[in-house]
């Protein structure tokens, strides 16, 4: 019971401390920043800017904030390798799945000569 | 006003027009959940009627067939309410020290104020572009959600009526 209520009112007693995050709250605003970080560099490159504008991500529900100089820390967190290796192992499916589809296509235009 | 300015007005705008929208469609939660709550008490006035013994009987077992697909529309309804906000990943434009780091970042390359300003700006009006397109989805996904949900509960509400007419009519008409 002690536990409950102490579970309860961790929210509000701890909003102005730092704590570690659980895995699965890190793993999602990792993937979210992967994301980000493609969309800052296209940014980047369109206005031709010195630096890429870094953007904050924000959990409100967790009350986390990964502010643009926190991205420096983040290398080191086994979470972020893992979101990294998702993000890739996403990436080489939708080049597999574009690539089948191409066939697919190719296939289709030579049938119809 | 420069190309650069109109840019970041432009991107300025749009992106507040989003924060906005986010505020509207989280205040407008309240009318399906008024809904809810008078959708539940309705329920409690049927459950209240019905004789559970008839449930043999034509119109007592349409009655408890409606009340138990209100009750799944209405859980169905409330479920999307909460979706709604759940999982909702807030980005926000660069902190003050990101915008420092940029300032720098650029007089290195050239002091001249001008050229500060301006790649200021645009990092600025790049994220607001970046922001608005994000803000944008989670937008229409919430606001579909709270449509669904909306939809769910008038129909169990429209069920319900359709019990509560039939409720007079239990065990026969005899």
């Amino acid at each position: 019971m002690k536990r409950l209520l102490r579970g309860l009112f961790d929210h509000a007693r701890y909003h102005h401390e730092t704590r570690d995050m659980p895995a699965w709250v890190r793993r999602r605003l990792y993937r979210e920043l992967l994301d980000l970080d493609e969309e800052e560099r296209k940014v980047q490159e369109m206005l031709d800017l010195d630096v890429q504008p870094r953007l904050c991500v924000v959990d409100e529900v967790r009350v986390a904030m990964l502010r643009p100089k926190d991205r420096a820390l983040l290398n080191v967190d086994a979470e972020m390798a893992r979101a990294r290796e998702d993000e890739r192992e996403e990436k080489r499916e939708r080049q597999e799945a574009r690539r089948e589809e191409d066939r697919r296509e190719s296939r289709r235009n030579e049938e119809e000569r | 006003m420069t190309p650069s300015e109109l840019r970041f007005e432009a991107m300025r705008e749009r992106y507040q027009s989003q924060r906005d929208r986010r505020e509207e469609i989280r205040n407008s939660v309240a009318t399906p959940v008024a809904g809810l709550a008078f959708a539940a008490y309705t329920l409690s006035m049927v459950t209240g009627r019905v004789d559970v013994t008839l449930w043999q009987e034509p119109v007592t077992g349409t009655v408890m067939l409606l009340a138990g697909a209100a009750v799944l529309a209405l859980l169905a309804g409330a479920l999307f309410i909460v979706r709604m906000e759940k999982n909702v990943i807030y980005i926000d434009p660069p902190d003050l020290q990101e915008l420092v780091n940029i300032e720098q970042q650029a007089r290195k390359q050239d002091d001249s104020e001008e050229r500060v300003t301006q790649q200021l700006q645009d990092a600025l009006c790049g994220s607001y572009d970046i922001i608005y397109r994000r803000y944008f989805a989670s937008n229409e996904q919430a606001a579909r959600d709270r449509t669904r949900g909306l939809h769910l509960i008038i129909l169990g509400l429209a069920l319900i009526m359709i019990a509560l007419v039939l409720l007079p009519f239990q065990g026969g008409l005899a």
